[in-house]
């Protein structure tokens, strides 16, 4: 049922997944982007099933708990928001380059 | 053939309190019912909570997201999202024996064992007198069957100053179990301006379940596993089931599985009821002298329109619409994980300002702690790893409002049941569901309402998700109650009209819907049917 929507994926997604593979390290950059782009696609869909993967294994389960958050922590997760819009910019040059 | 004295169909909320009232009385009762059980490899280990489950059983992706990958859902919310792996068995089978279809309204049915009850919220709000009159229910005779059924299923609850609007004058209840910091958080910013809040017909108090907080036979105390979700626990939350259980152990009581009942017709005071064994496919004819519907309002409107060939006759169908508002509490971000949690409705929210529990709307809050994150990181606009640790931050101050709203019939609000030669039973059940632009108007001013009254709590509406139609699991309205003696339509006794020896007891005579959640109301009708039907057979 997870898996079915491989079979007929646009040539665009298996372009982008392509690319995903050969570049691991953009690939938070790539999800980035098409959070807006393009939010129910194929990359994102298989990044969510991992993430769901992880989150039900004892191993990685510790790393989806909520936790309590010093104030530097607090500030830190304001970093991280601001990281984030970042990459969504990076993400979309990413992708309109790799799509072109 | 043995003529069976007492049939009753369906091992559902009606049709556990109505089998229960009648071997209470002695006479021999049989439950005809399809049964479906969980068969998937996926209970949860007992007695641990939802932490230590996370952090050592090596197969909670069993129960979590499921062997199938069911548990994951991704892209738009559909039906059924908010049942987890563990308790998915009851959809099971449903597409193949009770087919139905529809472009606008898309209901939630169940063959399992116990009924639409698996997945209960166990929310018991007690209707006002007003809106018993408006269903077509008798106010006294209701009052004091709530006061039986609270009995028999146990229910905890408080006497704040919502009581009016959710138990109302309910004598016996467990004391609530502990609200969650959020909802304490709530609570107390509420009763700083009560008065004021009242004055504007505003109140909110602890919502009543059918949970137990003290130890009864064979059930325990509700213990804070935060594992509700998932699993019945202690059978400290109240499920059919164990009630069917308990009745099983009886000798007057007799249960068949694996049936689906597909109609039925009367003859010399004999009920002949038609069934389809879905093990063999075998069709069976079982006799009886008084027959008790409970299969809910839609299962009971398929068998009593096959049973009169009244195909592509039209009948009304309510339904409550709903919203789901996920809100956040800043004050409690990055506060981490809470070991004492529950994880049913904790919060119920009136806006009354005519004072008269009449037509009013209800929302429910609950807490998410105990759900997956996944899904709340999918929703986060950033990437997955940076929404990882955002979500990990925002979680604690996360709520759920559901905002439910009452319902009345119209001429574009209907079922009826067609022909269809490619399903098991030849036919199938289709729907239209449309609301008015004023019900629509009113639904959202309301549920606007809610959420600039919760920004009081500091507490605040992120997104509104409107369901879809028929989405709430509540159903009633398909023969609804007619003094006047008519075809598919119920007498006050709970009596089909035209039979003598048919009975409803479930949500299909009620002629309105009120907001609050009907099953604690079913149930005491249901109880009210199968005294009916005892004084009747006499």
């Amino acid at each position: 049922m997870l898996y079915e929507k491989t079979v007929g994926e646009s040539s665009q997604n298996n372009k982008l997944i392509d690319f995903a593979f050969r570049h691991p390290s953009l690939i938070t950059f790539l999800d980035a982007a098409l959070v807006f782009l393009d939010p129910t696609s194929e990359l994102r869909r298989r990044i969510y099933i991992m993430f769901s993967i992880l989150e039900a294994s004892p191993e990685y389960a510790s790393s989806f708990l909520p936790r309590r958050f010093s104030f530097i922590e607090t500030i830190g997760v304001f970093m991280v928001g601001i990281r984030a819009v970042l990459k969504i910019l990076i993400g979309v040059i990413i992708i309109k380059v790799i799509r072109l | 053939m043995k003529i069976l004295d007492y049939v009753v169909i369906g091992s559902g909320c009606s049709g556990a309190i109505s089998a229960q009232t009648l071997v209470e009385a002695g006479v021999d009762v049989t439950m005809i019912d399809t049964g479906i059980l969980n068969t998937e490899n996926n209970k949860l280990p007992a007695n641990k909570n939802f932490l230590r489950l996370r952090k050592n059983d090596r197969n909670q992706y069993r129960y979590f997201i499921g062997d199938h990958g069911q548990g994951i859902n991704w892209g738009e919310i559909s039906k059924g999202a908010q049942i987890t792996p563990t308790r998915q068995y009851m959809t099971k089978s449903v597409d193949k024996y009770i087919p139905f279809s529809s472009n606008n309204f898309s209901p939630l049915e169940s063959l399992g064992y116990g009924g639409l009850g698996i997945g209960w919220g166990l929310q018991c709000w007690e209707y006002s007198d007003a809106d018993i009159k408006k269903v077509g229910l008798d106010a006294k005779k209701i009052r004091q069957a709530y006061d039986v059924v609270a009995e028999r299923i146990g229910i905890s609850a408080t006497k704040d100053s919502a009581a009016k609007y959710t138990i109302g004058p309910l004598k016996n209840f467990d004391p609530s179990a502990d609200a969650d910091k959020n909802h304490q958080f709530i609570l107390n910013r509420y009763q700083k301006n009560e008065n004021k809040m009242k004055k504007n017909g505003v109140y909110v108090g602890r919502t009543p379940l059918a949970l137990i907080t003290k130890k009864r036979p064979g059930r325990k105390a509700y213990r804070y596993l935060d594992t509700d979700f998932y699993s019945d626990n202690d059978e400290s939350a109240w499920r059919p089931w164990i009630t069917v259980n308990a009745l099983r152990r009886k000798r007057n009581f007799t249960y068949i599985g694996n049936t689906l009942v597909t109609s039925f017709r009367e003859k010399d005071d004999i009920v002949t009821i038609n069934t389809l064994n879905i093990k063999t496919g075998e069709h069976i004819e079982i006799k009886c002298k008084n027959l008790i519907l409970a299969s809910g309002a839609l299962g009971t409107a398929r068998i009593v329109l096959r049973s009169f060939n009244e195909y592509e006759t039209k009948i009304p169908i309510l339904s409550n619409p709903h919203s789901y508002i996920p809100c956040i509490q800043p004050a409690m971000f990055g506060k981490g994980y809470e070991s004492k949690k529950l994880g049913f409705g904790q919060l119920s929210y009136f806006i009354d300002p005519k004072g008269d529990d009449s037509g009013i709307s209800v929302a429910s809050s609950y807490g998410y702690q105990s759900l997956m994150l996944f899904r709340i990181i999918a929703q986060i606009p950033f990437n997955f790893l940076d929404g990882r640790i955002l979500a990990r931050y925002l979680t604690p101050g996360l709520i759920v409002l559901i905002a439910q709203h009452p319902d009345s019939t119209s001429p574009d609000k209907y079922l009826k049941l067609v022909k269809d030669s490619q399903t098991q039973t030849g036919d199938k059940l289709e729907a239209n569901y449309e609301l008015t632009d004023e019900e629509e108007r009113t639904w959202d001013s309301r549920e606007k309402k809610y959420i600039s009254i919760l920004r009081k709590f500091h507490t605040y509406a992120i997104k509104q998700v409107k369901t879809e139609h028929g989405s709430g699991i509540h159903y009633a309205g398909t023969l609804p109650f007619s003094e006047k003696p008519k075809k598919l339509a119920l007498a006050a006794s709970g009596r089909l009209h035209n039979t003598k020896h048919v009975y409803v007891a479930d949500s299909s005579g009620f002629r309105y819907l009120p907001a609050k959640g009907l099953t604690f109301t079913l149930m005491a009708n249901a109880h009210i049917v199968a005294t009916n039907i005892l004084k009747e057979s006499k």
